[in-house]
């Protein structure tokens, strides 16, 4: 069985290509570097980490303190792009010539292929607005808002990370905590596949205060909306605004 | 406007309150330098102004006034310091490029440094990363800049909960709510573009002034070590957890300041520390204010930078003690680590 301080390292290396990098400097460094400053920060200060790291009794100590979910930001205090950086400086400067600059040239290719490009993470998307959040959510929270009030509304599942980001004004009968998994009733119906049951949808929606629910325009709902007291609001960018007329909402 | 005050807020004021430290170290008294620990004194003051208020819970608006007086404090002193050192050491800069004109292969790799570092800010600013976490602690920065109240608003949903003790200790994104009140920008923006810019320019201005240290100026390896270390950064997807990662996803969260940061910049202290060890000359007390302002700069950006940043402080300080034979040397930093060993304290025992 794999310890968990071996466990968290592994999932802190990813491929592990990047930490045979920086074994090779560490072991390159601690041959051939001499100057007593540098062979600590590079050899002395990252082999008492490893060391410390893998004690049974030390990482079971600090997971405990720190939450063995984020034991990983230990490994932040290895010096790694540091050390590997600074081993190819150096190797290169000794190589004069062709050799030299042959070194370079495989050392930014084995980067390259060990490592990934962080750009390339699907999450990544064009910024739509200077706020870095969906041009839906600056629309919809700029047309639902009361000056001088909060107003509560219930917003789909893609845009609930982003509209407190925008707005304090807005507030939400629930937020990121039911997409990490915490359940909410009223939440599960907002995004039930088949369609939305205003029977149901309704009095959860009525109890939380809400003055507006936000649907997209694809949903089917099951029911008429104006036989519970809701009105269309606004209609933008594929989401449909519905003001519930039953929730009162005093405009100061 | 709003950018202009930003600009002055993120550049201006850190650079001015550097002169606090300007002559601790002759060599150390170059523009990034003074604007790096600049910014790190602001942050420790913050980190020491907030917390207690945030315990009290005070409003918002009276921390923006007692932080601005500090700030105001610590130019007027920074200024007087300068006045009575005179102009000796400030642009130590002008040496480094002078130095490089010689060599086209140096200034070529220069130049693909700062291509490299263009390409990433441009890249901050025009792409969004959907990053989960940013709802928490963007929102936060939000809901204090609109609301006046800190952590006692629930981020996800605006509703009001229990004193949120854990992210209280950290109040990073306090700051930025700090940032966006005095400059009017939206804390989202400020967050999200403003920011990392900043941000990430400061990470490599550290590893610059660490490569300057290792190098002398060297006029191909310092840029080389430069190369590489952007380009170590730029393919650091390998692991959702490095801190390479953390430095382009989650720029303006206080753990990735925490990784690219404060770490590197203690490693910058420690280095100076051994090299003048190395040539047996004093350690001056600014040196320890510094490194004490590191420290809680690590507890202003992460509940775990306490024991992130006092790890690193014990192993490297124990192992320069015991190279250098001068075990007095860990009483200076014993000292460095009581303010996070009792904010550690405070937090296991209230949290």
């Amino acid at each position: 069985m794999r310890s968990f301080a071996l466990e968290t390292f592994v999932k802190y290396m990813g491929t592990g290509l990047m930490l045979i990098w920086f074994l090779l400097a560490l072991l390159y460094l601690f041959v051939y570097e001499k100057r007593k400053p540098r062979r600590i920060l590079f050899v002395y200060a990252p082999l008492v980490t490893l060391l410390l790291f893998f004690n049974p009794l030390f990482s079971r100590l600090l997971g405990a303190l720190m939450g063995e979910e984020v034991y990983f930001r230990t490994c932040w205090i290895l010096p790694v792009i540091m050390e590997i950086a600074y081993c190819v400086a150096e190797i290169a400067g000794r190589l004069k010539g062709r050799r030299g600059a042959a070194f370079v040239a495989a050392a930014f290719f084995t980067v390259m292929v060990s490592g990934k490009l962080v750009y390339v993470n699907p999450l990544y998307s064009l910024a739509e607005n200077s706020y870095h959040v969906p041009d839906s959510v600056v629309h919809i929270c700029d047309a639902i808002r009361v000056p001088g009030r909060e107003v509560m509304a219930a917003f789909p599942k893609e845009l609930l990370l982003y509209v407190r980001q925008y707005s304090a004004y807005v507030c939400m009968p629930y937020g990121r905590e039911v997409v990490m998994g915490v359940p909410d009733e009223f939440y599960e119906i907002m995004e039930e596949t088949d369609s939305v049951e205003l029977e149901r949808l309704v009095p959860l929606s009525r109890a939380a205060g809400c003055h507006f629910v936000i649907l997209s325009e694809d949903r089917e709902i099951d029911g008429a909306a104006a036989d519970y007291g809701w009105t269309i609001f606004a209609e933008l960018d594929g989401y449909i605004i519905y003001r519930d007329n039953e929730v009162e909402l005093v405009i100061p | 406007m709003q950018i202009a005050i930003l600009g002055f807020l993120l550049l201006g004021v850190p650079l001015l309150a550097g002169g606090v430290f300007g002559n601790a170290c002759k060599s150390w008294d170059g523009v990034l330098f003074r604007w790096v620990s600049g910014q790190f004194l602001l942050w420790a003051g913050f980190e020491l102004i907030s917390v207690p208020m945030i315990l009290m819970e005070e409003s918002f608006t009276n921390l923006v006034r007692i932080f601005l007086l500090f700030t105001g404090c610590i130019i007027l002193l920074a200024l007087w310091l300068d006045i009575r050192r005179g102009r000796k050491g400030l642009w130590p800069l002008r040496g480094a490029a002078d130095r490089n004109k010689k060599d086209p292969l140096g200034i070529g790799l220069w130049c693909l440094v700062a291509a490299l570092l263009l390409v990433q800010l441009v890249l901050a600013w025009a792409l969004a990363y959907e990053e989960g976490d940013d709802a928490f602690y963007v929102s936060i920065s939000t809901v204090t800049a609109e609301a006046d109240t800190m952590y006692l608003r629930h981020p996800y949903t605006g509703g009001t909960t229990i004193f949120d003790m854990r992210h209280a200790l950290a109040p990073f994104p306090i700051w930025i709510s700090f940032l966006s009140r005095l400059s009017g920008m939206p804390a989202v923006t400020v967050a999200q573009i403003a920011l990392p810019m900043v941000l990430m320019v400061m990470s490599y201005g550290i590893y610059l002034l660490i490569g300057r240290r290792l190098f002398k100026r060297d006029s191909r390896k310092l840029p080389l070590f430069m190369v590489l270390l952007e380009c170590l950064v730029l393919f650091g997807g390998y692991s959702l957890y490095s801190a390479e990662n953390f430095l382009l996803v989650r720029t303006a969260q206080g753990k990735a300041v925490l990784a690219n940061i404060v770490v590197p910049f203690l490693f910058l202290l420690f280095y100076t520390l051994m090299e003048r060890l190395q040539d047996n000359k004093s350690v001056d007390a600014k040196h320890w204010l510094l490194t004490a302002c590191a420290m809680v700069t690590g507890c202003l950006c992460s509940t775990q930078g306490t024991q992130v940043a006092g790890m690193l402080l014990g192993i490297l300080g124990c192992c320069t003690a015991a190279a250098y034979r001068r075990w007095k040397l860990l009483l200076p930093m014993a000292g460095c680590a009581v303010i996070p060993g009792g904010l550690a304290a405070l937090y296991f025992l209230l949290g």
